[in-house]
């Protein structure tokens, strides 16, 4: 990108806490202009004196990401402020725990109202700004479950999935327009307050699928987005190797990963029923980590659980390519160059 | 709405002394659309503006004169003082039919607009003062060359070959003139007796406008509030120019 992160004005919603909360103080470490954006204006007041006491300059505007009005007010501000938007992270995100059939209606839509259409809402609030400079880079924070499923979070992941497919679809929209990038960042498990924020109606307390990554980690993500933008960057190698699985061994993997998610993604300790921070903010939290990285004592064997898994995937995943190109069918097409998401590409490798 | 930019024209008009050329919209605004006036700086011209001119063209009725004395307009010699360049512009908005403006200046330009704010303030709606000058902290020749030496490798290129044609339509002597004048002047002393609406815009790297020079203009303003640009140098009407609309445009209700 020509500008610098230090002349560049960053819009990042849903920054009062977790990867938003980081990549703000790290946009800021480098001396850029910060927008941020939460629901709590307070918290985000508090934010925007930290970013400036590291050397950026800070501007907090609340608003809730559900209601276009408000983002478009927040991309109109932040014009009329500074002049100029260069990136914009749609980031802010809820999650909500439950069976599809057994979650009530209204905290369903919600967690999609939040993550797909605030996604949207933030898109379209600033492509305007960004046609007119000429210039922007437009940065989506989906997850890893945009690309692989996971249970009891049917919401979210849909909501996920949704992100990755909009990105895609607005990159080739943006063809015609070579400055302006769309990227899509998907995350492992991260520590954020995500876990306490959860709705929660599984009955069980929730916990992050070990390993846990930083926050910081996806806000140097984020920031090497802003500099060197490109379509999709996966944070957390756990995440590489889970989505690879699933381009090998799609089946295997959502048998698997099933397993895993029931036994490793819940404490073994009750837990009310809760609507968490869908409907509104919870004061208690306003801090970047989650406290999971510390928590030792809790799933040690989940990352080796991981691990172990994707290698027993991978070992399968190439004995049945392996036999799947022995078949007698398979000996026309031998000598010709295999299609791109064959099996039998991808195992070769 | 959007900002993109409308073609100009150029326009010559008999004033009291010679003829003054000035840029303003090819295609008619609307006759009750609001009027902007860009002042220029020290010894440039309205070439300069073009940038500025041609977005807030899409937006109002806008003019860029060259003030007598610099780029094609008639040259007066000796050159004219701040309170007859302010006359001068009063005179020109008389020729055509404007009785009172937006004005918006850019460093020299800046001066200018304050001395005619005392002297004419019947005429003025708002201010923006773009980068003013001059910082008494560093109120000599060779301090200005530097703080000017620095900020050129900040604007884009273009603008140096742009002012090089300028100053040589000035001639030497009058850009020699024309800087003694600049430095002479007392923006501060004006600035306390401004009643109109004024708004500061700094580029944050703007060598020749310090944040505290620029937080000091807003203060003495009695209405002053300040808008910083990120990235931007002390040329925002030139390289940065959809920048500066975009701030401007609220302000100027545009």
């Amino acid at each position: 990108m020509a500008r610098s992160i230090a002349n560049s004005v960053i819009v990042i919603t849903g920054a009062s806490t977790g990867i938003g909360r980081a990549a703000a103080l790290q946009f800021a470490r480098e001396k850029a202009t910060v927008v941020v954006n939460g629901r709590r204006e307070q918290v985000l007041r508090k934010l925007a004196e930290e970013c400036e006491r590291l050397g950026g300059r800070a501007l907090a505007i609340p608003a809730d990401v559900t209601d276009q009005e408000a983002l478009k007010s927040v991309a109109r501000q932040a014009i009329e402020t500074f002049g100029r938007i260069d990136v914009w992270v749609n980031n802010a995100a809820v999650t909500l725990f439950a069976r599809v059939e057994e979650a009530p209606y209204e905290a369903y839509r919600r967690v999609i109202e939040t993550n797909l259409l605030g996604n949207i809402h933030g898109a379209r609030a600033v492509l305007p700004y960004f046609r007119e400079q000429g210039s922007g880079t437009l940065i989506n924070v989906s997850s890893v479950v945009g690309k692989i499923a996971s249970p009891y979070v049917s919401a979210y992941t849909t909501s996920k999935f949704g992100i990755v497919g909009f990105s895609k679809s607005l990159r080739m929209e943006l063809q015609d327009a070579p400055g302006i990038h769309v990227c899509t960042v998907l995350p492992a498990s991260i520590d954020t307050p995500l876990f306490q924020h959860a709705a929660n109606y599984m009955g069980r307390a929730i916990k992050p699928l070990e390993p846990v990554y930083s926050a910081e980690q996806v806000a140097n993500a984020i920031v090497h987005l802003a500099r060197h933008p490109r379509r999709e960057m996966m944070v957390g190698n756990a995440g590489r190797m889970e989505a690879f699985m699933h381009t090998v061994a799609p089946g295997l993997m959502e048998w698997m990963f099933a397993r895993q998610v029931s036994k490793d993604h819940f404490q073994d300790r009750p837990a009310p029923e809760s609507e968490g921070n869908l409907f509104k903010p919870m004061e208690e939290y306003e801090t970047v980590s989650g406290g999971w990285r510390t928590r030792q004592s809790n799933g040690k064997f989940s990352g080796r659980t991981i691990i172990g898994t994707v290698a027993l995937g991978i070992a399968v995943g190439w004995l049945i390519a392996r036999s799947s190109s022995k078949q007698p069918g398979a000996p026309g097409r031998a000598g010709l160059h295999p299609l791109p998401g064959q099996p039998t590409r991808l195992s070769s490798r | 709405m959007h900002i993109q930019p409308m073609p100009l024209r150029s326009e010559w008009t008999r004033v009291p002394g010679g003829t003054m050329h000035s840029r303003t919209n090819l295609y008619s605004p609307p006759p009750d659309a609001p009027v902007v006036v860009l002042v220029h700086g020290m010894v440039i011209s309205s070439s300069y503006m073009v940038p500025t001119a041609q977005r807030l063209a899409s937006l109002c009725r806008v003019y860029a004169p060259d003030l007598p004395g610099y780029g094609q307009s008639y040259k007066p010699w000796p050159i004219l003082l701040l309170p007859q360049l302010a006359s001068a512009l009063a005179a020109w908005m008389d020729a055509i039919g404007v009785s009172r403006a937006h004005l918006v200046g850019n460093s020299f330009g800046c001066q200018i607009i304050a001395e005619f704010a005392l002297l004419h303030p019947d005429r003025i709606d708002r201010i923006v003062l773009q980068g003013p000058t001059v910082d008494p902290e560093a109120r000599t020749l060779a301090q200005q060359l530097f703080r000017l030496w620095r900020n050129r490798r900040l604007e884009l290129r273009s603008l140096g070959r742009l002012s090089i044609k300028d100053y040589r339509a000035a001639g030497l002597r009058r850009a020699w003139e024309t800087m003694k004048l600049a430095l002479a002047d007392k923006i501060e002393v004006k600035l306390p007796h401004i009643q109109a609406s004024t708004l500061i815009v700094r580029g944050a790297k703007d060598p020749l406008v310090p944040q505290r020079w620029a937080e000091e203009v807003t203060r003495l303003l009695p209405k002053g509030q300040l808008i910083v640009i990120p990235g931007c140098p002390h040329t925002a009407n030139y390289s940065a120019p959809l920048e500066f609309v975009r701030v401007m445009k609220p302000f100027l209700q545009l």
